[in-house]
């Protein structure tokens, strides 16, 4: 049973590390987070909770496993257990949150904004419920199978091939257009932020610090901006006190569109001062090999002075952008997450899902399963009361797990009369 | 009804708009609604039985409120553009449709059985006898094999979609659900988008659409789809009905394959599985062993369901392979020479009965009578 157990760790413990850490330590400061650490390690007692997968619902939503950190909290996968639709679950952590500069703030900010956001390129917030005990809250969203900073990292020389990068590019700008005509500036816009669902549909995520402009400002004039340093335009590294918003996302657009094709970035620096006054001083090189249309494009988007950068319609004009670019070889396709032989991306609930439903009930009871969540929100579903009847049903007929050596009870096995492949 | 708030609802082809000869105008104050005789699988759809007041045409029309919807309204306007470009004698027609103030009215033909749900819960309640499975199955495949065909993938086959005119004409509907492998300017070989609002249609979807992993879906999964409805008519209930549907996802991931019950296959219960049963008799329920004892399906349909649910949507044959299998070798060319009688001792909502009754009462009166022996069941469309 020990060696069972191990065998479970070593398979699922890798994970826990996983999302690339090493990489993305070498570039925390460009992504800004710094002083917030993006990925923390997690302690052994939490890998062995891991092990044991216990069923635990959140409202109808059976948690699965931790998709990534954030600096607020775990995003973990989930499932409906209505609708049987994959979810991801954004947990947000009050405590945590009242630690971090503008943390409340942000994160309301980013509900505020997502509920009334509704396009096919902006991530989904479905659900919202809160824990009071606890101090938890949980934002439910679409699921995604990842970041395209995940598939960049994954790819040879860390760059798409020009027709994988002009995909994105263009769901990146049809996304963006919608944002804008909601007179909403991003203003972290970045391959982190960046997520591709099952479809390989781009969704723009991650609103923390957006800006809704006021509905009867002349401009869209901005005067903050707290996001990733190496995305940042000139003016706001060189400390303007007003820019124009819009323009910031077009630049931080720029940024990645050059990011995808060409994997470096533009302007890079030992640390945020250095990096700063580099995106200041506006020099930058294209590397060879980048064609005249392309080059021409990130020119116009990567202009030092934002009034002479060049408008999103006519980003989407742009020769580069309507052009259709060969199918190439080396398509970067999204690797099975560490640990996980799964090719496909599957669910990570089925584990969770037999405990619920195999779980052996002579066990104590998890005070999990006790808790209360207050659903909040939002149009589909009032109630959020946990809605799997019969956590302790058990199975009907026997499975391919009947290894488990946990006691099932077999019930009406006769009305679906049903038997393993 | 006012005339005013009626507006025409895409264009007046020739095909639309006709029944027979009889033209349909969209005009509320030309039809005459009696007893509802089907409710969608939304609180806000009705289907009444309704009367063509100028031709005396009994008819049915589905009334969609769309100010009180649960989902957006362009799902439902998808559906009647889809049903419009559609022309298959086994696919449901829309004969005319139109907005009469808050509510969407679609003209169809009154299809006198109901929903193949409505025939099991009627009479059938332990399932239908096969040939009138092979006749049922054989027109849904048609109206398959053309969808597919089309790059349209139905993801919601299931019994209370198939619809059954007195004649023992066949025609699959509920093509609110659809998805196209043609989308963004190309044909997609496999698709990934997960049905809106389906918990109902939870038990016949496959288990690729319900991973909704990278692999995704293709035509295939209305096969699988296909074989779930293939047990529902042969048992008169879907297979994992009486289990949370988080378990039956498991079940399906995990490969399980749903098997006919006959006195072929009811040695392979376990001794536990006998003792359970034992129990629920105890309780009142059906005696399904006794029942299996007693029936046999042929080896081609144990084959056909077999071969549908398999997990490896590779492994399952098409719409079109399905058509030339044995178990439709022998049927009559037409649905409508064999399946009344098949379906007897039920009778339809006879239109010849109807025609003469003129008197809103005595129609109310016939309906009335009818809906106690049968449609009671949700008529999902």
């Amino acid at each position: 049973m020990a060696g069972h157990e191990m065998v479970h760790n070593a398979m699922y413990a890798p994970h826990e590390y996983d999302a690339g850490i090493s990489s993305v330590d070498q570039i925390s400061f460009l992504n800004g987070e710094d002083d917030i650490p993006r990925i923390t390690r997690i302690d052994s007692a939490e890998v062995v909770y891991r092990a044991h997968r216990r069923a635990k619902l959140v409202g109808k939503y059976l948690m699965g496993d931790i998709l990534g950190e954030g600096s607020y909290g775990k995003v973990k996968e989930a499932l409906d257990t209505e609708t049987l639709q994959r979810r991801a679950i954004k947990i947000i952590k009050r405590r945590k949150l009242r630690k971090i500069n503008n943390g409340e703030q942000n994160v309301k900010r980013e509900i505020q904004l997502l509920k009334r956001l509704k396009h096919r390129h902006i991530i989904d917030l479905s659900d919202l419920l809160e824990n009071e005990e606890k101090q938890k809250m949980y934002m439910i969203m679409e699921y995604c199978v990842g970041e395209l900073q995940e598939l960049l990292e994954a790819a040879p020389d860390k760059r798409f091939p020009i027709f994988q990068a002009h995909r994105y590019f263009r769901q990146l700008v049809e996304g963006l257009e919608y944002l804008h005509s909601q007179g909403i500036v991003h203003k972290d816009i970045k391959p982190g932020n960046l997520l591709l669902s099952t479809e390989e549909i781009l969704k723009i995520t991650d609103l923390g610090v957006a800006e809704a402009i006021d509905a009867f400002a002349r401009d869209d004039t901005c005067h903050t901006s707290q996001g990733t340093p190496a995305f940042q335009p000139p003016e706001i590294a060189n400390g303007l006190e007003s820019f124009s918003g819009f323009k910031v996302d077009i630049w931080s657009s720029g940024v990645t569109l050059y990011n995808m094709t060409t994997g470096v970035y533009p302007f890079e620096g030992d640390n945020i001062f250095k990096l700063f006054e580099n995106i200041g001083k506006g020099q930058y090189q294209i590397p060879d090999g980048v064609e005249d249309n392309l080059k021409d494009l990130l020119t116009g988007m990567l202009q030092y002075e934002a009034a002479n950068r060049i408008a999103l319609e006519d980003i989407k004009k742009h020769d580069w952008v309507r052009r259709k670019h060969p199918v190439t070889p080396g398509f970067v396709a999204f690797k099975p997450i560490q640990g996980h032989e799964d090719m496909l991306r599957g669910f990570t609930v089925i584990p969770y899902l037999e405990d619920l439903h195999f779980h052996n009930s002579e066990e104590e009871e998890d005070e999990d399963y006790e808790d209360h969540y207050y659903s909040n929100m939002i149009n589909t579903h009032p109630h959020a009361e946990p809605a799997v009847a019969g956590a302790q049903n058990s199975n009907n007929c026997e499975s391919h797990e009947a290894e488990k050596k946990k006691k099932r009870k077999t019930k009406s096995g006769l009305l679906s009369s049903c038997h393993p492949s | 009804a006012s005339k005013s708030g009626s507006q025409s609802f895409g264009s007046q082809e020739s095909n639309n708009g006709r029944f027979g000869d009889i033209v349909l105008q969209p005009d509320t104050t030309k039809y005459k609604l009696h007893a509802v005789i089907g409710k969608g699988s939304f609180e806000n759809v009705t289907v009444h039985l309704a009367q063509h007041i100028p031709s005396g045409q009994k008819i049915a029309i589905k009334c969609i409120d769309i100010e009180n919807s649960p989902v957006e309204f362009n799902i439902f306007q998808d559906e009647v553009i889809l049903c419009r470009q559609m022309c298959h004698e086994n696919i449901a027609k829309y004969l005319c449709t139109f907005v009469n103030n808050n509510e969407l009215w679609s003209v169809m033909p009154l299809l006198g059985y109901g929903s193949a749900r409505d025939v099991l819960h009627a009479y059938f309640k332990t399932g239908l006898p096969e040939t009138a499975i092979a006749y049922i199955l054989r027109d849904v495949l048609n109206a398959l094999e053309y969808l597919h065909h089309r790059g349209i993938i139905h993801r919601s086959v299931r019994a209370s979609h198939i619809l059954i005119g007195g004649n023992g004409s066949v025609c699959l509907s509920g093509l609110r659900k659809v998805y196209h492998m043609f989308h963004h300017g190309r044909k997609w070989n496999q698709v990934h988008n997960y049905p809106e609002a389906c918990s109902a249609d939870l038990q016949w979807l496959s288990p690729e659409i319900l991973e909704q992993n990278l692999s995704g879906y293709d035509t295939k999964s209305d096969i699988y789809s296909l074989g779930i409805t293939s047990w529902e008519l042969a048992n008169g209930y879907p297979p994992f009905e009486d289990m949370p549907v988080t378990q039956m996802l498991l079940e399906k991931v995990n490969g399980t394959k749903p098997m006919l019950l006959d006195c072929t296959t009811i040695s392979d219960l376990t001794g536990e599985e006998h003792a359970q049963h034992n129990a629920e008799l105890e309780n009142g329920g059906i005696d399904i062993v006794a029942l299996a004892k007693a029936r046999k399906f042929s080896s081609h349909f144990h084959s056909l369901i077999d071969r549908c649910l398999e997990k490896n949507p590779k492994c399952r044959p098409s719409a079109e392979g399905l058509l030339s299998d044995p178990m439709f070798k022998h049927l009559k060319k037409r649905s409508s020479e064999a399946l009344p009688n098949l379906l007897q001792p039920l009778t339809p909502i006879n239109l010849a009965n109807l025609a003469n009754v003129s008197d809103d009462k005595a129609v109310d009166s016939v309906i009335n009578s009818m809906e106690q022996m049968d449609v009671t069941e949700e008529w999902s469309f």
